[in-house]
């Protein structure tokens, strides 16, 4: 015989089925699991034996159960959840600093983000107001630009429409210029 | 600390009587600050000069041979136990019980969740892509100046043709009760973005079989999501399948947030709906119109998470359940949403109906 | 740190010293609850001249032998035996300079931004000045004025954010060791109070009715404490005759840094009027011209000058014998702009405690109410004798509820409307 183990490790050991020893912990699991294994066989040797040692109630049908149900239903609602943390004095404080430092931090991202897109916005609206009065064109362009129907309806194309597979590239080529091509006539 | 300024401490322990009077207690009372912070000599001197932060300091050499670890091991005999250990109380009971959970954010409670741990790339994308495109796509130029003509009242009022219309709560909006969100246009402080996700599967065989279904179909939606599920009971009664209602667990719903949400998009996205066979996309006339779009994936579909794939063997095959996925965006319409959605990479097929 | 825990701390410390004040152990009143390793240079400092268990360090004593001796001669050991023993073998490095790196990135974020907000204080005090220097009617322009109310609304956030992510000053504040003269402090304990004796003081004074009946609104700013002898009273408690025969004691702590001027008003609402089958008011004590501020908070009601600051003196609150309890409301109240009443005129006009409205009061003299606190008073052992020392003139009446008389039996479905 072992020494006694913990019950957690007891239980987990029934579970995977490893012997412990010669009279397991919780016979229970185990039990099930031979007679849910053994159970297509069992007709046959039903058959050969002359007579049956059972009792009737034991001897009536249980439904099937899958093993595996069994593992889930145990993985499921076992009672083993984590208890709340507890911290030294100074040990909370440095956790404290640490929360409130990444608070700022966020804030800040955010906050910066934000800016940003608030930057975006204004250049276009001065980019727009541009468009609309000192284009030339009696402002057609502007119009045209600012018909929104097929957004909603074509919206981004599919290829285009993926998660990034590495940080942002260069952004704008600035020093990029357009290859003329001889018109052809 | 304490000791560093003792006087004025002391003062306040001591009775008022003996203590010398630090300011004269005559008539002399003027409340303006500004009188205030001008006998100061300046306002830095309001702050705490004792702090933490008072300014740089580097390192001690007692702080290179600290080693908490080595200092503990070292120690022959255990600590004597502390004398108080919290224990948050399990139930808020409202802000008048004297004793309220500390904030999630308190590693001593019990809803407190280390982390984040990571950066998940939706996020990031989002930052940095998809926002600055919807705000783009979504711009709307008014002039300077410009005003949009005010709108009729959503709610409309009674035409007062009988004496029971008086103090009645105004009528709702033509052709059905429902008030629908009101679309503000898009700009920078309002571009749709992900919420939550909710994946909520119907277990029929729940009810007439046995509860393994239900337990299956629970441990399948919590290996792909990361979240405990609550299950439900049924409210309906469906004679052919055996549920009455109140009776019959028969659903599992998983809700996610935050970085399990996003961390299951980039899995539905980047995984599992690549390899859907004959998979046209997300209906087009799905949503509620409040910007969340709901679509439905077959067991089959539900097995390619790689959470599944990889313990297939786990599970009872024809036990995998299927799901309802709901994205739920902030965007007011189902249109911003499908924008924001097609941006991440959902396909669309159908007509679009808003 | 422990929510209760931190909760009781300041109560704790207030009793300890103000039981500690006639005697002269200095020892005790320094250790108040002190759970840091403040003691940690004292530790280290001087080298020990005896053998430790000769004269035990109650910072670091851990076996139950010393401890208990230490006890005998009046001193009590510091903190947990769990720390004190922790600290036996512990090097003492400072808690800023504690080596974890997660812990100095931290305060590497945290020093920026205080650098940030120390020099947008510089800067707004700055502009402040400039608006100050301006000549008189400039500066009384609507616009100046109203920017000069912002910029230091804005300057004493500022302070506020520039040391709230300190985690020595927090400390601080739950060791009760905060300077209530630093906005940091007060904010802090202004939001302490806001977390939880405001609301139960709010939820008792209006679910007991004093704010419609005695005054029509009240926001309390500040907070108020009410002792009778040395035992606090929380807001609503009922208190035995004996013990509020002499006046109590307060502590008014303001939140923000301006002195004071307040009123402070007792008021008993339910004085039985058996005449007119109703209850009158009745003001218990009326006092003028009280100065408080964030540093000096403490008031005794019997201690204030008659000559200059008592208008009616304290009247011991009594309940008939059979009359329901009586609610004692006391308002303190703001005093318009600061500036003094005339306590001669207010003596003169306020004498008749019977026919004193608050509310009257209120008017009459400008007050604006922003502290509140309330206890209850009925008929216990005690009344009697505190009747007879005040001549309360029916002593010996008890209050019956008059019997109602039983309706006239009716019939319920009667002839007429049998039809």
């Amino acid at each position: 015989m072992r020494p006694s183990i913990s019950p957690v490790l007891a239980s987990l050991a029934n579970v995977f089925r490893i012997p412990l020893s010669q009279t397991t912990l919780r016979p229970t699991i185990p039990l099930l699991n031979q007679q849910t294994a053994t159970q297509p066989s069992s007709p046959q040797a039903q058959a050969r034996a002359p007579f049956s040692t059972t009792t009737p109630l034991l001897k009536r049908k249980s439904p099937y159960i899958d093993r595996r149900v069994t593992l889930i239903r145990y993985f499921l609602y076992h009672p083993l959840t984590p208890r709340p943390l507890r911290f030294s004095r100074t040990r909370f404080l440095r956790h404290w600093t640490i929360h409130r430092a990444w608070q700022l931090y966020q804030a800040n991202r955010r906050r910066n983000h934000q800016l940003e897109l608030q930057r975006q916005w204004q250049a276009m609206n001065a980019a727009c107001e541009e468009l609309r009065t000192g284009a030339g064109d009696g402002g057609k362009l502007f119009r045209k630009s600012m018909i929104k129907t097929r957004i909603f309806k074509d919206m981004f194309p599919i290829e285009y429409g993926r998660m990034q597979t590495e940080g942002p590239g260069e952004g704008w080529n600035h020093e990029w210029k357009r290859v003329d091509k001889p018109v052809k006539r | 600390m304490a000791a560093s300024e003792p006087s004025r401490y002391l003062a306040r322990s001591l009775p008022r009587a003996i203590v010398p009077a630090a300011r004269s207690q005559g008539l002399c009372w003027r409340r303006h600050a500004s009188d205030q912070a001008a006998a100061k000599p300046s306002a830095l001197s309001d702050l705490e000069s004792d702090g933490l932060l008072k300014g740089t300091t580097t390192p001690v050499e007692a702080a290179k041979s600290f080693d908490p670890v080595a200092r503990a091991r070292a120690r022959k005999t255990q600590l004597p136990r502390s004398r108080y250990q919290f224990r948050s109380p399990k139930y808020d009971r409202g802000p008048l019980h004297p004793h309220r959970p500390p904030p999630p954010s308190d590693p001593s409670s019990r809803l407190f969740v280390p982390g984040p741990f990571s950066l998940s790339r939706v996020d990031q994308t989002h930052e940095s892509t998809i926002a600055s495109d919807i705000l783009t796509l979504c711009y709307v130029h008014n002039p300077p100046g410009f005003k949009p003509p005010p709108k009729a009242p959503r709610l409309r009022t009674w035409d007062d043709s009988s004496p029971y219309h008086k103090n009645r709560s105004l009528r709702g909006p033509r052709g059905g009760d429902v008030l629908r969100l009101l679309r503000k246009p898009i700009t920078f402080n309002n571009i749709p973005k992900l919420e939550r996700i909710t994946i909520h599967s119907y277990v029929k065989n729940a009810a007439k079989e046995n509860s393994g279904w239900l337990h299956v179909a629970g441990m399948a939606l919590q290996a792909i999501s990361n979240v405990k599920v609550t299950t439900y009971r049924s409210k309906t009664s469906v004679a052919k399948w055996y549920i009455s209602p109140g009776r019959d667990a028969v659903a599992a719903k998983a809700e996610l947030h935050g970085e399990d949400m996003e961390h299951f998009f980039g899995k539905l996205l980047d995984i599992v709906m690549p390899r859907l066979k004959d998979w046209p996309g997300v209906k087009g006339t799905s949503g509620d119109s409040s910007g969340n779009i709901t679509f439905g994936l077959e067991p089959e579909q539900v097995a390619l998470f790689p959470e599944i794939e990889v313990n297939y063997d786990m599970y009872p095959p024809q036990m995998i359940p299927g799901c309802h996925i709901t994205l739920h965006t902030t965007a007011k319409t189902d249109k911003d949403a499908r924008l924001l959605l097609s941006a991440m990479g959902v396909p669309f097929y159908g007509k679009l109906v808003d | 740190m422990a929510h209760c825990e931190r909760a009781s701390r300041p109560l704790i410390q207030c009793l300890s010293k103000s039981s500690v004040r006639g005697i002269s152990s200095v020892q005790l009143q320094t250790r108040a609850f002190q759970t840091t390793a403040a003691v940690q240079e004292e530790a280290q400092a001087e080298a020990p001249k005896q053998a430790f268990y000769k004269s035990p360090d109650p910072a670091l004593v851990s076996s139950p032998r010393l401890e208990r001796r230490l006890m005998r001669q009046g001193i009590l050991p510091i903190g947990s035996r769990r720390r004190r023993a922790a600290l036996q073998a512990t090097s003492s490095v400072p808690f800023e300079q504690l080596p974890y790196q997660c812990f100095q990135e931290a305060r590497k974020v945290l020093l920026s931004d205080r650098e940030e907000k120390l020099k947008e204080i510089t800067t707004t005090s700055e502009k402040i000045a400039k608006i100050q220097a301006l000549p008189e009617e400039e500066r009384t322009k609507n616009s100046n004025h109203s920017r000069l109310r912002a910029l230091e609304l804005h300057l004493e956030r500022l302070k506020v954010h520039a040391d709230i992510n300190d985690p020595l000053v927090k400390k601080k504040f739950e060791d009760g060791d905060g300077d209530m003269s630093k906005p940091i402090y007060r904010y802090l304990a202004d939001q302490k109070w806001r977390e939880y004796r405001r609301k139960i003081l709010v939820q008792r004074i209006t679910q007991m009715k004093v704010i419609p009946d005695v005054l029509p609104h009240c926001d309390p700013i500040v907070d108020t404490k009410l002792y009778f002898g040395r035992k606090t009273v929380p807001p609503g408690e009922f208190v035995n005759s004996q013990a509020s025969s002499v006046a109590p004691k307060l502590d008014i702590q303001p939140f923000d840094g301006e002195n004071r001027l307040v009123t402070i008003a007792v008021v008993d609402s339910d004085v039985p009027n058996v005449a007119e089958d109703t209850f009158d008011y009745k003001m218990h004590y009326l006092a003028v011209n009280i100065p408080i501020s964030a540093l000096n908070t403490k008031v005794d009601l019997s201690q204030l000058s008659t000559e200059s600051q008592v208008v009616l003196p304290w009247l011991p609150p009594v309940a008939q014998k059979g009359s329901p309890y009586h609610r004692l409301s006391l308002f303190v109240m703001e005093q318009k702009n600061n500036t003094p009443l005339d306590f001669a005129a207010v003596k003169a006009k306020e004498t008749d405690r019977d026919n004193m409205l608050l509310r009257t009061l209120q008017a009459r003299y400008h007050l604006k109410a922003i502290g509140a606190h309330l206890f209850r008073t009925i008929w216990d052992e005690d009344t009697r004798d505190v009747m007879q020392e005040i001549g309360f003139p029916l002593a010996d009446m008890e209050l019956r509820r008059k019997r109602s008389e039983a309706l006239p039996y009716k019939r319920r479905n009667p002839v007429t409307m049998r039809g």
